[in-house]
């Protein structure tokens, strides 16, 4: 049996928070920075190291700007991120379809 | 239980999680509409209170009512906006709104007055609806069937337009309310 799925998985889209971060960015088209540590649960600090390795592989664009005088940091996913999160899921999906075909 | 049942098993676990975060996400982004829902449960409310008590002075209530609900409308949802953007196109709602003021302003120069009324319900729920699938929340289109067969039943039971306006105005106003009130309630 192979195992293309298993090695399939990417480890910087693996890690949970990252992975969580994509999801909830690949539901809306960009997301202020605190929307996304409430939906995550984070803190500013944890969010924004997940956010500078997915912005570094390029699977997210942060801009950072002003709501009037507010600073507002919006997070969106690249079209990679995206791509990333779909094989991520199709891999995790095909694992668990082998390992129950096996059973 | 093999390394790989193991690792199946941890990937379930994370697949289901991910589904959580994505329904929570859906509902932050639904509840944040709360405020809008509020808003026109009050001006459909207020409506029938402009009808009741003066009949003449309904059409220049929505007159006034209905182009500044719909700019306050525009103006919450660009609030929202500033959490998560929902992304989509802006023109859209604008032609959704000026199809639904054009039905149901329409519906009173075309038809005749009691069967104006149940047009301008259908016109109504249809727009909502519309607006409804725009947004991805296709589990409000049954709530929005069921008020246009609601809207149809109570035309059946009441002769005279006055009164089956209000029945209509006041239904629609108290599940407005009711739905942005359940949706402030809900939301984190």
């Amino acid at each position: 049996m192979s195992d293309a799925a298993f090695d399939r998985l990417d480890d910087l889209v693996h890690q949970r928070t990252r992975l969580g971060i994509l999801t909830v960015l690949a539901e809306v088209r960009s997301a202020a920075f605190s929307f996304l540590r409430d939906e995550l649960g984070l803190t500013d600090g944890n969010l924004s190291r997940h956010l500078a390795v997915l912005e570094e592989a390029g699977l997210v664009e942060i801009t950072k700007g002003y709501k009037g005088k507010k600073p507002l940091t919006t997070v969106r996913a690249t079209t990679e991120g995206a791509r990333a999160l779909g094989a991520h899921l199709s891999a995790l999906q095909e694992m668990i379809n082998r390992v129950q075909g096996e059973a | 239980m093999t390394d790989r049942e193991e690792k199946a098993s941890e990937a379930e676990a994370l697949l289901a999680e991910l589904d959580r975060i994505r329904v929570s996400t859906r509902h932050s982004m639904l509840t944040a509409n709360w405020a809008m829902l509020l808003m026109w449960g009050a001006i459909f409310l207020g409506s029938v209170v402009a009808f009741v008590s003066a009949n003449e002075t309904l059409s220049f209530y929505w007159i006034v009512a209905a182009p500044l609900g719909a700019i306050a409308s525009f103006a919450l949802g660009a609030k929202a906006d500033q959490g998560a953007s929902s992304g989509h196109p802006m023109w859209p709602y604008v032609v959704v709104v000026v199809f639904m003021f054009t039905g149901t302003f329409g519906s009173f120069f075309v038809f005749e007055e009691r069967l104006a009324v149940l047009v301008w319900w259908l016109v109504l729920v249809a727009g909502f609806g519309v607006i409804a699938t725009l947004d991805g929340q296709r589990q409000l289109l049954a709530t929005l069937a069921l008020l246009a067969g609601w809207g149809v039943a109570v035309y059946a039971l009441i002769d005279e337009p006055g009164p089956l306006y209000s029945a209509l105005a006041g239904t629609f106003g108290g599940v407005l309310l009711g739905a942005g009130a359940g949706l402030r309630m809900v939301r984190r």
